[in-house]
């Protein structure tokens, strides 16, 4: 029988898990300020959620889009606080990589030194002892340890419940949430009951983790904090003082680590976006990129309400061509291109047949609805304009400028967006003019908006007026690949 | 000419204590702290069934420890009579409000039905808390004895009625059949 002590490995685990699950506690907080709804299903319909964190409310007599629903929340809760998904974002995912790494390292170590006997329980007779534990605990006394253990019954199974359950849940709802994932696996989705429900049992994991902190906390305490401190310090309960100096400087450390991440993304946003970026766009590109869209919805799971996040164009010539059902509107396609050429709705609606694909729309915000598109596949379009070797990305230019048109947004300029051309040949990837039937509506990106399924909607840009194929986008704006990317620092690559 | 300078020093301090206070407010709003003491304010669920059933379920069971209580499940067998009414009382009460907890069609019997439920779970909590300290005439043995699982579990019931009822008092949550009229 191994003994169920407490080597080092398992040591440096815990505490290395303490910062990682506090990091994706307080980036997860900021990414629901976002949107701080959460519902059920697939929808998003504005007062359909179940719960809210917000206690914005949005007008009834004009037009308003997500962006005006988003909450700024503390730092002391959020990571970085202050309304910055963009930061958020990045801090989750790469806590979740780090996460994800030293919970499989646990894994491991756990099974090939049979430590996993301090978990995995083996006997019916655990659920009789554990009930007689919470009895004990309710009677305000302390049950005895399984034999030859470290923790009673009731804690066993908690433990395994967390370890084996609780852990893997997270990743697995957290998964659904991924437009790739979702495009490529649609089953995957409905497992959860739908992209929201995931969205709000991610939501309860979160809680769950919280609950098990503060109970994990309120345990240590009646059990003897100094002497199971310094087991977690020293492996054995001696030296009770410098165990528990030694805990109090982990503490700080991780204290230390949370305040320079939320210095630094809030000081220096940019440069988060780079060195996190990095790392996540690397881990994305291998794990999601080949994830192609192959969504077929139904016609009865359409969303009655399709959400939007920005504001059109508030310009007269847009208004014009909008009075004039845009048969002045024209399409600039150029750059490095062997056939350059302008063409007007008509033409677009002439290349071909009609492509309509039901799909699920998944915002960066976390907001989702199912919408049927219909269009022309941009494979289409470069068979027509025969992409020079040299373009290996394409870059969308709208008619939005975000100073003008959108009070919220935290940037200035023209809208624009960047696409890899390794993405332009899904066969989902549409130019679509027409949404649910019908011709384009205004506020979803008339004439002309790009679908891109396996990505978050900020990459699918409306209201195009100019697709340029270019060899280097770092150039453009300020060189990180779009409006979103440049102002509120959010991936190029956005698979999650 | 010392009057001014006196001023001038007097302004020059409020100037002082004026930013220092402005850098507070800045710093209290970046930190937020209003937010952190408000919090609750920005928590609002719409589960007005799910409230109400849990509601039922929890009170239901506080009634339940009651009656079993009553018909001699009490740890000590003979009791005083006023107990015994007590126990009964609660159970009466604590079902008359569960019950009117469900009456969609009467607003004010649901409120009350709630508020009914309340004063029972804090009298229950009140007594049972009472039995252990200062003790009850007639009941010196139930003094300490604080080592009765079904006691806490009672107790606990009831302060998770109570935590209920104040959630929906506060409007984090709210009780069938209110709906939120959440149109965004």
């Amino acid at each position: 029988m191994v003994v169920l002590d407490y080597p080092a490995w398992l040591r440096i685990e815990h505490w290395v898990n303490v910062l990682f699950v506090t990091l994706l506690i307080r980036s997860g907080i900021e990414i629901v300020a976002t949107h701080p709804k959460l519902y059920r299903g697939n929808d998003s319909r504005p007062g359909a959620e179940w719960a809210r964190f917000t206690r914005k409310t949005m007008p009834t007599d004009k037009l308003y889009d997500t962006l005006d629903e988003e909450e700024s929340y503390s730092s002391l809760v959020s990571l970085p606080g202050h309304k910055n998904l963009g930061m958020g974002r990045h801090w989750h995912f790469v806590t979740v990589i780090g996460w994800i790494l030293v919970g499989i390292a646990y894994y491991i170590l756990l099974f090939a030194t049979g430590q996993w006997h301090r978990y995995v329980p083996y006997s019916w007779s655990i659920f009789a002892e554990a009930w007689n534990d919470i009895l004990t605990y309710l009677s305000f006394k302390l049950p005895p340890l399984l034999p030859g253990e470290p923790l009673d019954a009731i804690q066993k199974l908690t433990y395994a419940g967390v370890i084996f359950l609780l852990a893997p849940f997270q990743i697995f709802t957290g998964a659904a949430q991924s437009p790739a994932v979702e495009a490529h696996f649609p089953w995957y989705v409905r497992l959860w009951g739908g992209r929201q429900t995931a969205r709000s049992l991610h939501f309860f994991g979160l809680l769950g983790f919280v609950g098990f902190i503060a109970v994990h906390l309120t345990m240590i305490g009646l059990w003897g904090w100094p002497q199971l401190n310094a087991l977690m310090i020293f492996g054995q309960a001696r030296h009770l003082g410098w165990a528990l100096a030694a805990s109090l400087a982990i503490v700080a450390a991780i204290v230390v680590v949370h305040i320079a991440a939320t210095v630094w993304s809030l000081k220096s946003p940019r440069s988060v976006q780079r060195a996190l970026g990095f790392v996540i766009n690397h881990g994305r590109l291998v794990a999601l990129r080949p994830m192609v869209s192959r969504q077929r919805y139904p016609q009865s799971a359409l969303s009655p309400e399709h959400r939007v996040n920005g504001k059109p164009p508030d310009s007269d010539d847009y208004k014009v061509m909008a009075v004039h059902h845009f048969v002045d509107w024209t399409l600039h396609v150029g750059g490095l291109v062997e056939h350059p050429m302008t063409l007007t709705l008509a033409d677009l609606r002439a290349l071909g047949d009609k492509q309509t694909q039901r799909v699920l729309h998944n915002c960066v915000q976390g907001w989702s609805s199912v919408g049927e598109w219909g269009g022309v596949p941009l494979r289409q379009l470069l068979e027509l304009v025969k992409p020079l070797p040299q373009a290996r990305h394409i870059c969308f230019l709208t008619m939005q400028d975000a100073g003008r048109d959108e009070p919220s947004a935290e940037g200035a300029g023209q809208f624009y967006e960047v696409l890899d051309m390794s993405l332009a040949r899904h066969p989902q990837c549409l130019l679509a003019y027409e949404m649910n039937g019908a011709p384009l509506p205004i506020e979803h990106g008339a004439p002309l908006r790009l679908r891109i399924e396996n990505q978050v909607g900020f990459k699918m840009a409306k209201w195009i007026s100019r697709i340029e194929f270019i060899s280097d986008y770092h150039a453009i704006g300020q060189g990180m690949g779009g409006w979103r990317e440049d102002n509120v620092y959010y991936d190029k690559d956005v698979e999650v | 000419m010392a009057q001014t300078a006196g001023r001038e020093i007097a302004l020059a301090t409020d100037g002082r204590a004026g930013a220092g206070r402005a850098a507070i407010a800045h710093a209290a709003r970046w930190i937020g702290i209003a937010q952190l003491i408000s919090f609750y304010r920005y928590i609002a669920f719409n589960v007005p069934r799910v409230i109400t059933a849990a509601g039922i379920v929890v009170l239901l069971g506080v009634a339940a420890i009651q009656l079993y209580w009553l018909v001699g499940g009490f740890p000590v067998p003979a009791y005083p009579t006023y107990m015994g009414v007590y126990f009964g009382l609660l159970v009466a009460v604590t079902v008359l409000a569960a019950g009117s907890m469900v009456v969609g069609s009467q607003p004010k019997l649901v409120r009350l039905g709630w508020m009914l439920g309340s004063v029972v779970s804090v009298a229950s909590i009140a007594m049972y808390v009472a039995s252990r300290t200062v003790g009850l005439p007639g009941l010196p043995r139930l003094v300490l004895w604080w080592d009765y699982p079904l006691g806490t579990f009672a107790m606990t019931l009831a302060a998770v009625f109570v935590a209920l009822h104040l959630s929906v008092v506060t409007g984090m949550n709210v009780a069938y059949p209110q709906r939120r009229d959440w149109h965004d």
